[in-house]
């Protein structure tokens, strides 16, 4: 590694840099030196324990033209970032000579990129380039540009990369599908040349590991809908029709436009500011042709996008919310609502029956035009604006029934996971052992989701460090004096509870797998096998019951 | 006959048609008092025997309804159901109970209208069948 | 292909050869005991007895035309666990197809056993035989076979041989080890033995007959009987279900029973070592029966007598094997076996099952597919 940073520094100088900051032993201890004869290079130390990045700032902020190249560790780059970020420094004129953090070294820093044992990327950044301008933009040495899930396809991600900036892990991963070398298209080793932890493996592939477990959290999420089918509003028609994801992603500091609200040019890149927004809500929801459910979320991150353009955008930019009803049901929301009100949001109560881009009036004129009414004026309105932002509905998981299928969880009408009782074991299922977080179990906002969550979590814990389950009451028992060995409900068990007892001949229920379906009752003809508190003398004595009060006062 | 109130015996899974006729009852939706719901686990857990026993003490039908095949709560309880509905099915009728008399059907958790429309309905049916001879003899 | 061999019949008796083929069968070595019905010694009364002397097999008679019981029962208690060592089992076709049905409900294994079938022309009922029989044994036994197996008749007197067997569409033991042939057979100069399975075969070897051809007559003479029998059968299906198509008529039907439960006791496919009619399930509480008389102002006692029936049908209809030791153990005379084997008809079909058929096909209700029988909830699955 030594030899390349070398190299790249001495080309970084003939390129004609102004310098190249590294570390360099002075009077006995390191600190940092910006080389500008290509000579003293060999006197450059890799130490890495030592942050570059004040040095950088300091450097860059005393004289912003200077072009220099610097020897970089992750963690450097990412302070870097940070600092370019807050508007402190423009990394314009660097050029960043990587230092990959071996593993020892990382877990020697005690790296916030914390390394795992199964793979031994570090988080060091390197292979998807450390560029602030857009990670992806730049000189990454995978070749192949694919669609951003995590950016909602508004910009582009390599074939190698860290699928988004708090991911846990911190861990590059390749994209099978996309990535050259694994397609077997070319023998490409971009990313496995530039990670000096040898952290990309060649052959690896998709595996499946089974991992035994306790207490299982379902938390699954949600799918946000997809507009495209309601036509009117003209999503995938007009390019600056967004959905509130999408939007997400723009008013992102890690997003394509690293948090700067933009709409597309004609060429499709996102370079103007929208003059005026429009935010639709309940786009999918409180609606009998989509969802009939209110997806609770949508009113409150409506009125943070109203405040984030009017502070990012300018105060002046009108924003129109249109809405069935405000609904700011939680701590500090109303207040909230009142805030948007005062910066000058303008509300209108109504539904909008369109999106179209045909103009009437010249004002309209390039614009996109909001049809809709106000139903507490009574008045119809057209209102044209530059960006209009959809609050599409959540809804369930389009694989939730199977997902369901697998843990043994049903589902409510809405699609949503069915907790098994909505007010007194809302984490609950109907699986032991199997409990529900967050948007999976119903529409829920973060501060919802993260208490639902942690309930859960509370709540599987306290099953797992107990370490022993209490079985219900109600399990099958076998008479031994009446089995008769037939052994068919050993057949007919789905868990495996049942065991032939060879000495005695009769068959005996594992009370500890047992769980009560009573499969076995419903077959045994001697009634050997019977379910307690549902045993046939019981169901007797209730169908009896039953029937004699009928006759006793009629149905 | 005209004012023939059948008695019809329901035997329904906890987990799901039980939980449907819940949900019908907290969404306020009515369906006919003529239907007795006996909550059982499974429908896996339906010895033959109840059924028998239901239509001998009187009840002009009977109803054994759970989860739809693949969300039994215990795997497969449905499916051992069906098989021991059938066995029911082939002998009943044959002694001059109507087929139309005994049902399975698969009611899930959330279809509490569909538990509302179905009782409706089989009570309806049950009206048009008239009531179980059981009920006019000394059987026991 | 099936090896066949013959045992020659001298003085026109094939009962002493059938004596000499099950002693020949003990002496080879092979067997630690045969179960084989013998006219008893103090009376004329034949039961299964289980024979470790080769000496002890005078009174052997698989031929008389009575069984007091299905033996298949008691093949189960022989084999339900390890013997060490092989024992052969004579029986008749329903008694093979009885047992089989308790192999795969594990109350007997067929590991340590070599059945042996004997072709059956029927049996009188218990009460009926010694009136045809007395004190008369063998004789008693020819006399029998020789109308019985011309296609003559089978009546005596007042009476005949029993519904069950009348009605019996497997008068051919198929899936024994080693089958007795007597149709179409010649039984005054020989009787066919042939061996079906392997451990029939290798038994047989042992033996040391010599081979023979099936008699051209055979097939016949098996065909005709099954055609009368089934046409018996389809007739008492037919008269069974007129006379039970409602539940008053059941009613009727079932009228003397008076839950003695000995048509379970006698069924060999009754395989609960407690009936659940005699479990607590059904000590009712005496206030009960009060509460029960006061629905309709009048209670028969016992109670639960179509109940059981009805309970019995689910229970075992789909192993009946039609043998007809409920209706020869009732002691009121319901034609217990009428009832089950037409229901029992109808079940068996539904699930293209067939009681006895073969130990590999599997009870109905101890499995399940996943989509199965779409109309049980109205054509959805
Ligand atoms: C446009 C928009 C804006 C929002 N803004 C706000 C806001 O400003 N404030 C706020 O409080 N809330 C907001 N919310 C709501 C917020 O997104 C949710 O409350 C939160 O994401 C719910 O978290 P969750 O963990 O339940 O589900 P999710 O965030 O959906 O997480 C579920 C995770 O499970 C994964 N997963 C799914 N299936 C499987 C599987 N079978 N195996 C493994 N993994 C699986 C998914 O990939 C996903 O990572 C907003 C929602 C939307 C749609
Ligand atoms: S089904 Fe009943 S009799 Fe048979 S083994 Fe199981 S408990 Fe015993
Ligand atoms: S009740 Fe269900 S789980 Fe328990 S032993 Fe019986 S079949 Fe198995
Ligand atoms: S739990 Fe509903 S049918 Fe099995």
């Amino acid at each position: 590694m030594r030899e390349r940073v070398k190299s790249e520094a001495i080309s970084s100088l003939e390129e004609g840099f102004d310098g190249v900051l590294g570390l360099k032993r002075r009077w006995g201890q390191v600190g940092p030196y910006l080389f500008t004869d290509p000579t003293e290079l060999n006197e450059m130390e890799i130490e890495p324990k030592y942050c570059h990045a004040k040095a950088i700032r300091s450097l860059l902020e005393s004289d912003p033209g200077l072009r220099i190249a610097a020897a970089l560790r992750g963690c450097d780059v990412r302070a870097l970032r940070e600092l370019e970020r807050l508007g402190r420094i423009d990394l314009g004129g660097l050029r960043v000579i990587d230092i990959g953090c071996s593993h020892e070294q990382a877990r020697e820093c005690n790296c916030e990129k914390p390394t795992y044992e199964t793979l031994t990327c570090t988080g060091c950044w390197k292979c998807i380039d450390a560029c602030p301008a857009g990670a992806i933009e730049r000189i990454n040495v995978c070749p192949i540009l694919v669609p951003s899930e995590w950016n909602e396809k508004l910009s582009k991600r390599k074939a190698i990369y860290i699928p988004f900036p708090q991911a846990v892990p911190q861990k590059a991963t390749r994209d099978s599908d996309h990535c050259l070398r694994t397609r077997g298209v070319l023998e490409c080793k971009g990313c496995e040349n530039a990670c000096d932890a040898g952290a990309i493996l060649p052959e690896d592939e998709a595996r499946i590991d089974e991992i035994e477990v306790g207490t299982i959290i379902v938390a699954t999420g949600y799918d946000a809908m997809d507009p495209t089918p309601l036509k009117q509003f003209g999503y995938r028609e007009y390019p600056n029709v967004f959905t509130a994801l999408e939007f997400e992603r723009l008013s992102n500091a890690t997003g394509p436009t690293r948090g700067k609200i933009l709409i597309r040019d004609e060429a499709g890149g996102f370079t103007k500011r929208p003059e005026s927004v429009a935010i639709l809500h309940c786009i999918g929801s409180r609606d009998v042709h989509y969802n009939e459910h209110c997806s609770r979320v949508c009113c409150m991150y409506a009125l943070k996008y109203t405040h984030l353009i009017k502070e990012k955008v300018g105060h002046d930019t009108p924003v129109y919310d249109f809405y069935i009803d405000m609904r700011c049901f939680g701590k500090g929301y109303e207040e909230f609502y009142r805030r948007c009100q005062e910066e000058g949001a303008i509300f209108i109560r109504g539904k909008p029956a369109e999106v179209t881009d045909q103009a009437i009036k010249p004002e309209e004129e390039g614009k996109l035009i909001v049809i809709g009414e106000d139903t507490l004026l009574g008045r119809r309105l057209r209102v044209p604006v530059d960006m209009v932002i959809l609050c599409t509905a959540i809804e369930a998981r389009a694989d939730s029934t199977d997902v369901g299928r697998l843990f043994g969880v049903s589902q409510s009408p809405d699609g949503f996971f069915l907790e098994e009782h909505p007010k007194l074991a809302p984490l609950k299922t109907a699986t032991d052992g199997v409990f529900l977080a967050g948007t999976c179990q119903g529409p829920k906002d973060i501060p919802d989701t993260v208490s639902h969550a942690s309930g859960a979590a509370a709540q599987a814990l306290a099953l797992a460090t107990r370490g022993y389950v209490e079985v219900s009451s109600a399990i099958s028992w076998i008479d031994p004096d009446i089995c008769a060995g037939c052994q068919t409900c050993i057949g007919l068990c789905a868990y495996s509870a049942i065991e032939f007892d060879h000495l005695r001949g009769v068959s005996v229920v594992n009370e500890a797998m047992c769980k009560g379906c009573g499969s076995c009752s419903g077959f045994c003809p001697s009634g050997a096998a019977q379910v307690k508190h549902f045993k046939k003398k019981q169901i007797f004595a209730e169908l009896d019951g039953i029937i004699a009060a009928i006759q006793a006062v009629g149905v | 006959m005209a004012d023939f109130e059948p008695t019809i015996i329901a035997f329904v899974c906890n987990w799901c048609t039980y939980t449907a006729a819940d949900l019908a009852g907290t969404s306020r939706l009515t369906y006919p008092r003529n239907v007795r719901l006996i909550r059982v686990m499974c429908t896996g857990m339906v010895d033959p025997q109840y059924v028998v026993k239901a239509f001998l003490a009187g009840a002009d039908a009977v109803l054994v309804s759970g989860c739809h095949p693949g969300d039994c709560h215990y795997i497969n309880g449905n499916f051992k159901a069906r098989r021991r509905i059938k066995l029911l099915k082939e002998i009943l009728p044959r002694f001059g109970f109507d087929e139309g008399r005994l049902r399975l059907t698969w009611i899930g958790a959330s279809e509490g209208v569909d538990f509302a429309h179905t009782m409706t309905q089989l009570v309806d049916e049950v009206r048009a069948l008239g009531p179980n001879d059981v009920r006019s003899q000394m059987v026991l | 292909m099936a090896k066949i061999a013959k045992i020659e019949v001298t003085d026109s008796n094939p009962l002493t050869s059938l004596k000499g083929f099950f002693k020949s069968l003990l002496e080879t070595g092979e067997l630690k005991g045969l179960m084989v019905p013998q006219h008893l010694p103090m009376k004329n009364v034949v039961m299964p007895t289980l024979v470790t002397d080769p000496e002890k097999l005078e009174g052997a008679d698989p031929l008389a035309p009575v069984f007091p019981l299905n033996a298949a029962k008691l093949v189960g208690r022989l084999t339900r666990k390890p013997l060490h060592g092989s024992v052969a089992a004579v029986l008749r076709p329903c008694e093979i197809r009885a047992f089989i049905e308790l192999v795969k409900l594990k109350q007997g294994s067929m590991e340590e056993v070599v059945l042996v079938g004997v072709d059956c022309p029927g049996a009188y009922s218990n009460v009926n035989y010694p009136r045809f029989a007395g004190e008369n044994r063998d004789d008693a036994t020819l006399k029998f076979l020789g109308s019985a197996l011309d296609g003559g008749s089978t009546a005596f007197e007042d009476f005949d041989i029993s519904t069950a067997c009348m009605a019996c569409e497997h008068p051919v033991p198929r899936n024994a080890d080693l089958s007795i042939g007597l149709f179409g057979v010649d039984v005054n100069k020989e009787l066919i033995i042939t061996a079906n399975t392997d451990k029939g075969e290798d038994i047989l070897d042992k033996v040391g007959l010599s081979a023979a051809e099936e008699p051209g007559a055979r097939e016949g003479a098996i065909a005709a009987l099954v055609e009368k029998r089934t046409a018996y059968r389809d007739r008492m299906f037919e008269e069974t279900s007129e006379a039970t198509s409602d539940i008053e008529k059941l009613n009727n039907y079932l009228a003397s029973c008076v839950n003695c439960y000995n048509c379970r006791v006698a069924c060999p496919v009754c395989y609960c070592r407690e009936c659940v009619f005699l479990t607590d399930a059904f000590d009712h509480e005496p206030v009960q029966y009060l509460s029960w008389a006061k629905g309709k102002g009048m209670l028969k006692m016992p109670t639960d007598t179509v109940f059981f029936h009805l309970t019995r049908l689910v229970h075992m209809s789909t192993a009946c094997v039609g043998c007809g030791q409920c209706s020869n153990a009732c002691p009121n005379n319901v034609p217990v076996v009428e009832l089950f084997k037409t229901l029992a008809s109808y079940t068996q079909k539904a699930f293209a099952y067939e009681a006895g058929r073969s130990p590999e096909e599997e009870p109905p209700l101890s499995v399940f597919h996943e989509a199965e029988f779409p109309e049980v909830t109205g054509g959805k699955h």
